[in-house]
């Protein structure tokens, strides 16, 4: 069951009615989001239920033994018992395969021949997700942040709430916990701003994530039939595709969450509109890049140290990035770009610089801003290329062909592909309208008269309905 | 809660309403025969996907026009092909594309699978009834839910821009001739094979146009347009060939595969390019003006011929 489908749009209103009409009492409203959280994820494949359900027993039980243990012998027996569970489901179900290859690859290149024993087995939805959950708890109960969870039906909502079960944002128990043990009353406001956050969520992967896929698709899957603009604009195309498409599917998350009275963490902020690949990496994926930070980066000696220090840890961080994502040579050289292109912010000491939001006071950017925002999105573009592609020679390929004369002919493109660009260009202008917001329509309508509220919401609607001929998963469930 | 639900479903139910009446309006512009007129002195058309819609460049063929269209199974040219009739009395022939694929069992994905119902629903939707609409439901109920809200939109688009509805829905597509480039290039790709499993669903419709041009008096041919010796569809020639014989022994079947062409005349194994089109269409053309379609053994004459270009290039 997808966001942007027909299921979920019977499902989340007869979850949503269900829940506001049992009542304030916080025990059955987290019990039925449990129920409703396990059928949505065995809408899926029922048999990873179980896994998930194990998970959050594993982690459930962990989190009570490490606080109960009285010596930190034990407690540590407690945490590795959790980690090394959870991270064995994760490397077999994600990772096996990959280093089974890669073994055979590497001993075949050697002159010894063997053929691996690979699993085929299908990777369960959301597995990255939930076992990141689980882990920052286990950790945090182990740092003696947070008391364990003792009420089993808290802690299962906290692991497996619908909106976020599958591609996240990855919560921390100390954000998302409170706020399951509270009881929730229905606001109003709330739950409009919920819908307005779900509506632009699904513009974002119906009309501009998937639009852009046709094209980003095209273009990768036949290089050879496409000029170097073309490749230029396929590059493009799915820098915006994936930037709708994940950012879509947390909109959605967190507006779906909002309906139910519970907020979860921002995980995009107008990341295209960074002035540098330090302040981008602080606006995408801002829950995944603060688990890295707050998990392996800080325990690895964040910025204390030499530099060689600092430039060793954010390798670090961005090789497990890139392998979080997949086990594939692209994902981890994409990694690897990244940390190459933030490496100069950290020798120069400007990794911290533009916390702010660009332009905060004006309409349009500075022109110099302008520069060093195009800039940051080409290297973030060129990056996305090898994220993209299907091998690591394929992209290298790619760019050959966008670093070639090439790219000063014509882009041999169908018209519809520049109609979709015109688009994307009406949709970073309402971006870049609303940025100082938690998302871009928040408050673009507020002091409109109410038929043209309605009338643009209508439209969205329309726009929706329209370019929803097909339902496209979201990128990110794979990982 | 209450107001919020009731408002939510009042905006949801006040766009519904609003897409609805777009939707009726658009059907009934779409729909009007106006919109299915051909020039009085095109007596001949010709049906079918993306082999004839690159093969017949009807400017070279006198009165025929070319309404193939890529992709489209014999449920959407049955769509077409009624209004066509109901719209053109003046009408005399009719050929039907019937190549290797139509047969096989990938033109029920075709008709409605997700993809195919996503591009061609939105075409087609002004000219189904309850029936047709109904049986694609009953194949993929989620695919035409899903591309209501676009065909409801496109159609008034189209309504409103009074063009004539037929335009849209086929015609002759030249594929630049590139000396043999574009060739290369697909062929190098992996031959897909067709399956070896039949396509009831789409043969049934087949034979519904054919009753249906019967019906009124129409003369209908099955053709096969000019294949690449290589074309990987051949692989079920023999099925193929069976059905041409046994299903459809009462109709006239015109087999252009082994027109002789090179290479770059070819855009992959199954399309001709521009140039090849060309040729063709001039041969066909030829063939038309010499009475092919009033001699009993059209085929031998149309053997004949082929062997006579080939003799000739040969030599």
């Amino acid at each position: 069951m997808i966001f942007n489908s027909i299921s979920f749009a019977i499902f989340l209103p007869v979850v949503f009615i269900i829940y506001w009409w049992l009542g304030k009492k916080v025990n059955i409203q987290n019990l039925l989001l449990l129920a409703a959280s396990f059928f949505f994820y065995s809408c899926w494949d029922w048999r990873f239920l179980f896994l998930l359900l194990f998970s959050t027993l594993l982690d459930y039980y962990s989190g009570i033994k490490i606080n109960d243990a009285k010596l930190k012998k034990n407690k540590q027996v407690w945490l590795y018992i959790s980690i090394i569970i959870n991270l064995g489901f994760l490397g077999i179900f994600k990772y096996y395969n990959f280093f089974a290859n890669s073994f055979a690859e590497a001993f075949s290149n050697l002159g010894i021949h063997i053929h691996p024993w690979t699993l085929k087995v299908i990777l369960p939805v959301g597995i990255s997700f939930y076992t990141f959950h689980g882990l920052s708890y286990i950790i945090d109960i182990f740092k003696g942040r947070i008391a364990p969870e003792r009420n089993f039906i808290t802690y299962g909502v906290f692991v497996s709430f619908f909106p976020l079960l599958v591609a996240g944002p990855i919560e921390r128990a100390t954000h998302l916990i409170p706020q399951i043990k509270k009881s929730r009353t229905f606001d109003y406001s709330r739950s409009v701003d919920g819908l307005r956050q779900i509506l632009w969520g699904l513009f974002k992967k119906v009309v501009i994530a998937d639009q852009c896929a046709e094209y980003a698709n095209m273009i990768f899957n036949n290089p050879a039939d496409y000029s170097g603009s073309a490749h230029l604009l396929g590059a493009i195309f799915f820098a915006v595709q994936i930037y709708g498409d994940f950012s879509g599917y947390s909109d959605i998350a967190l507006g779906t969450a909002r309906l139910f009275g519970i907020e979860l963490l921002k995980n995009f902020s107008y990341p295209y509109f960074s002035r540098s690949i330090a302040e981008f990496w602080r606006r995408w994926h801002i829950s995944l890049s603060s688990w890295f930070r707050d998990y392996v980066y800080i325990p690895l000696g964040g910025s204390k140290g030499n530099l060689r220090m600092k430039i060793r840890n954010v390798f670090i961080i961005f090789l497990l990035s890139g392998f979080w994502h997949g086990a594939n040579w692209t994902f981890i050289i994409w990694g690897l770009l990244n940390a190459l292109f933030i490496i100069p912010s950290f020798i120069t000491k400007t990794n911290r610089k533009n916390l702010d939001t660009v332009a905060e006071n004006s309409i349009f950017p500075h022109y110099s801003e302008m520069l060093v925002i195009i800039r940051t999105f080409l290297l973030t573009t060129l990056a996305w290329v090898f994220f993209r592609a299907d091998s690591v020679s394929a992209a290298i390929n790619f760019l050959g062909k966008i670093f070639s004369l090439g790219l000063f002919t014509p882009p041999n493109l169908p018209w519809s592909a520049y109609s979709t660009l015109v688009i994307v260009v009406f949709f970073f202008f309402t971006e870049w309208h609303g940025r100082n917001e938690n998302y871009a329509i928040e408050k673009l309508a507020l002091n409109w008269s109410r038929p043209l509220r309605l009338a643009a919401y209508s439209v969205l609607v329309t726009a929706i309905l329209y370019f929803a001929g097909t339902e496209h998963t979201f990128i990110y469930f794979q990982f | 809660m209450r107001n919020f639900v009731t408002k939510t479903c009042q905006f949801l139910i006040g766009v519904f309403f609003s897409l609805l009446i777009i939707g009726f309006g658009g059907r009934y512009l779409n729909s009007t025969d106006s919109n299915f007129k051909i020039d009085e002195k095109i007596s001949t058309i010709i049906l079918g996907h993306s082999h004839s819609e690159c093969a017949y460049n009807d400017e070279q063929i006198r009165n025929v026009k070319n309404y193939s269209m890529s992709g489209e199974s014999y449920f959407y040219t049955y769509l077409k092909t009624q209004k066509i009739l109901d719209a053109n009395s003046h009408l005399k022939n009719v050929f039907i594309e019937l190549s290797n694929n139509q047969v096989s069992k990938e033109m029920d994905d075709w008709i409605w699978g997700d993809y195919f119902i996503s591009h061609f629903y939105p075409l087609y939707a002004p000219l189904m009834n309850k029936d047709e609409i109904n049986f694609l439901l009953s194949k993929n109920r989620k695919a035409v839910i899903n591309v209501q809200a676009k065909s409801v939109v496109k159609n008034f688009f189209y309504g409103i821009t009074k063009k004539n509805y037929l335009n849209h829905l086929g015609g002759y597509l030249p594929l630049a001739d590139d000396g043999g480039k574009s060739f290369r290039r697909n062929t190098s790709k992996k031959k897909e094979l067709l399956p070896l499993q039949l396509s009831i669903s789409n043969l049934n419709f087949l034979d519904s146009i054919i009753t249906l041009c019967a019906s009124q008096g129409l003369n209908v041919f099955l053709i096969r347009s000019p294949l690449h010796k290589d074309y990987p569809g051949l692989n079920n020639e023999s099925a193929y060939k069976r059905i041409i014989k046994e299903r459809y022994h009462n109709v006239d079947f015109l087999d252009f595969k082994d027109f002789s062409l090179s290479d770059h005349e070819f855009e992959d194994f199954e399309h001709l390019n521009e140039t090849g089109s060309r040729a063709f269409s001039l041969f066909f053309n030829n063939l038309l003006e010499a009475g092919l379609l009033q001699m009993n053994s059209k085929q031998e004459f149309i053997d004949r011929n082929i062997n006579a270009i080939k003799t000739r290039t040969n030599g």
